[in-house]
C-alpha cells in the first residue's frame, strides 16, 4: 500500500511537470529574421550617407556572448557632409528572448570597460503620424572620449525602458503564450573638444532611420503597432 | 495504517540488507525522478555549458556520492514523517516549479525540484536523518543555479580586482598593457576575459568544490574547517588572477586562437583542479606547522 505522503509527492511531480508544460509558450512570434539587417537598412537616409558606402565589420568572436545573444548585428558609421556631423548606429537583433538570453543594455556594460555614467534620462523619440518611441539617452566618458547615446529597446511587441521592464514584458508575452524576438538599436556620435552635446544630431539621424526603412520593415525596429500607424498614415 | 518507511526499512534490516530497498517507494521515487530528469536536461543545456554553472555535473555526481554514503546513517536515525511538512512544502515548491519551468526561470525550476527531492528524503527517513547529515543537502543546494544578475552585481567589484592585479604585476614586469574596467589591450589585441558585463563567474563554482574538499578531509573538526572555509574567497580570487595572467602571456606569445581555446577550456575542470590544489597547499602548510600529535585512542 502507497503511503499517502508518497503518493501525493509523486502525483504533484508528475502534475507540476504536465502543468508546466502545457503553460510553456510555443508559438514564435518573429517580426524580423528573414531579412538580413544590412540589407534591411539603406545606405542613403535623408541627408545621411553611410561612410565607405558600407558596414563597419566587427570580427565574431565564436562562443561569445554577442554571438549567442544576437543573430544579426550591424554596424554603420553615417555622416552628413553638410554640417559634418557623424554619427554611430549599431542594431542588434536576437531571435528567441529568454531570461537568461536576452538583449543586454549598454548601461550594463559600459562600466565594465571603462566608460562612466554622466548623464541618463528617458525620453520621447517623435517619428511622425502622431508616434514616439521610448528612448534612453545617457553620455558615457572614458577619458577625454564623451560620446552621447540614444538607444531604445525591442521585446516581442513592447519597447522597454529599464532592464526591469525588458524582464516583465518578456514574463508578460510568456504569460500570453508567445516567444517573441528582440531588437536593440543604438546610435550616438563622440563630442567634440569645442562643441556642446550632441543629442540634436543623433535624434535627428534616429528619426530619419525610422522614416528610411521600408514601409513593411519598420516593425523589426520598432514593432508591429508603431509600424502599421505609419503605414497607414504614409498610404 | 499504510506501512511506515522505518517499519519497511527496519524489517529489511532485519534482512542483512545494507542498502535500504526502494522498491516500496517505488511510485513517489519514479515521480520525483521524471521531473528532476526533466530539470536535469534543461540544467545541462542552460546551465552547465556556461561558466557560472560548469560545477553542474561535478556536484550532482560527487553530492550523490555523498548521499549514498550517509544512507546507513540515515536509516539508522529514521523516523516516521508528520504529512504536514510535505503539504506544505508542496504547496512551496509547486508553484515555484511550474513557473520556473514553463517560462524560463532555471533558477525557481531547479529549486522546486531541490525542495521535492528533500522532501522525498523527508519521507523515506523522517526530520532526524536530514538534520544530523546536512552536508550533502547543502552541497546539492549547488545544483540551483544562481540569476546570473546576482552574481554579477555581487562580484564584479571582484573581478575589477583580478584584472587590475594582473595587468598591474605584468605591468611591472614590462609587457604593453592596457586596461580599461575588464577589458584588457596587449599589443595588438583586445581581450575580453570573460563577457565584460559579467563578474567573477567561477566564484559559485569554486566555492561548492572548495567545500567539497574541506567536508570529506576534515569533517570532523568543525573548527578547522571554517578556518579553511575563510580561504574560499581568496583561493578563487587567486586562481582567476593566474586564470588571467596565464591568458594575457598566451595572447602575448601565441596570439588570439590560441588564446580563445586556452580560455574556454579552462572555464571548468582545469580552474576547479587549481583552485583544489591551492586549497590542498594550504590544508598541508597550515597542518604541517601547527603539527598536533595524532590523538591517542585509551587501550
Amino acid at each position: 500500500m502507497i503511503a499517502r505522503r508518497e503518493l501525493l509527492i509523486g502525483a504533484a511531480s508528475l502534475a507540476a511537470l504536465g502543468v508546466a508544460e502545457a503553460l510553456r509558450p510555443r508559438t514564435v512570434i518573429a517580426l524580423g529574421g528573414d531579412v538580413p539587417l544590412s540589407d534591411l537598412v539603406p545606405s542613403r537616409l535623408g541627408i545621411w550617407s553611410a561612410h565607405n558606402g558600407g558596414d563597419i565589420i566587427v570580427p565574431k568572436v565564436e562562443g561569445s556572448l554577442a554571438d549567442k545573444l544576437y543573430s544579426d548585428q550591424l554596424t554603420r558609421l553615417y555622416i552628413n557632409d553638410e554640417v559634418s556631423e557623424a554619427v554611430m548606429i549599431v542594431i542588434a537583433y536576437g531571435g528567441a528572448q529568454n531570461d537568461m538570453l536576452q538583449l543586454h543594455r549598454p548601461e550594463s556594460c559600459y562600466p565594465a570597460i571603462g566608460f562612466t555614467i554622466i548623464d541618463h534620462r528617458f525620453a520621447a523619440l517623435p517619428i511622425g503620424a502622431g508616434q514616439h518611441i521610448p528612448v534612453v539617452e545617457l553620455t558615457a566618458k572614458a577619458g577625454d572620449r564623451i560620446e552621447d547615446i540614444v538607444y531604445w529597446a525591442r521585446v516581442a511587441e513592447d519597447l522597454p525602458l529599464t532592464m526591469s521592464a525588458q524582464r516583465s514584458d518578456l514574463l508578460k508575452t510568456a504569460m500570453q503564450g508567445f516567444i517573441g524576438d528582440g531588437a536593440l538599436v543604438r546610435a550616438s556620435a563622440i563630442r567634440r573638444g569645442d562643441g556642446g552635446d550632441k543629442f540634436a544630431p543623433v535624434r535627428s539621424f534616429l528619426q530619419d532611420l525610422v522614416a528610411g526603412l521600408p514601409a513593411d520593415q519598420r516593425k523589426v525596429l520598432i514593432g508591429t503597432q508603431r509600424g502599421d500607424a505609419l503605414k497607414t498614415a504614409a498610404a | 495504517m499504510a506501512d511506515t518507511p522505518e517499519m519497511t526499512v527496519d524489517a529489511l534490516a532485519g534482512q542483512g540488507a545494507r542498502m535500504p530497498k526502494f522498491g516500496v517507494h517505488w511510485f513517489m521515487l519514479a515521480g520525483f525522478a521524471v521531473m528532476a530528469v526533466a530539470t536535469i536536461i534543461t540544467l545541462a543545456q542552460q546551465v552547465w555549458v556556461m561558466e557560472i554553472g560548469s560545477h553542474g555535473p561535478i556536484v550532482l555526481a560527487t553530492g550523490l556520492w555523498l548521499l549514498f554514503q550517509q544512507l546507513g546513517d540515515m536509516k539508522a536515525r529514521a523516523m516516521p514523517p508528520a504529512t504536514w511538512p510535505v503539504v506544505l512544502g508542496l504547496l512551496l515548491a509547486v508553484p515555484l516549479y511550474i513557473f520556473g519551468r514553463a517560462y524560463d526561470f532555471i533558477s525557481l525550476e531547479a529549486l522546486g525540484v531541490f525542495i521535492v527531492g528533500v522532501l522525498c528524503v523527508y519521507t523515506l527517513y523522517g526530520p532526524r536523518a536530514i538534520l544530523h547529515n546536512l552536508f550533502p543537502f547543502v552541497y546539492l543546494g549547488f545544483l540551483v543555479p544562481p540569476p546570473g544578475w546576482m552574481i554579477t552585481s555581487a562580484t564584479m567589484p571582484l573581478q575589477e580586482l583580478v584584472s587590475a592585479v594582473s595587468t598591474g604585476t605584468l605591468q611591472l614586469a614590462g609587457y604593453p598593457i592596457i586596461r580599461e574596467g575588464v577589458t584588457i589591450y596587449i599589443a595588438q589585441y583586445q581581450l575580453l576575459v570573460e563577457d565584460a558585463c559579467s563578474g567573477m563567474n567561477s566564484i559559485v563554482g569554486l566555492t561548492a568544490i572548495s567545500l567539497f574538499y574541506i567536508y570529506v578531509m576534515h569533517q570532523a573538526s568543525w573548527r578547522y574547517s571554517l578556518l579553511l572555509m575563510c580561504m574560499i574567497l581568496p583561493v578563487a580570487i587567486i586562481t582567476n588572477i593566474m586564470r588571467v595572467m596565464t591568458l594575457i602571456l598566451l595572447t602575448y606569445y601565441a596570439g588570439d586562437e590560441v588564446a580563445q581555446g586556452f580560455l574556454h577550456m579552462t572555464a571548468g575542470i582545469l580552474l576547479f583542479a587549481v583552485a583544489l590544489g591551492l586549497i590542498f597547499l594550504i590544508d598541508a602548510i597550515i597542518q604541517r606547522l601547527f603539527a598536533r600529535p595524532a590523538p591517542v585512542t585509551a587501550t
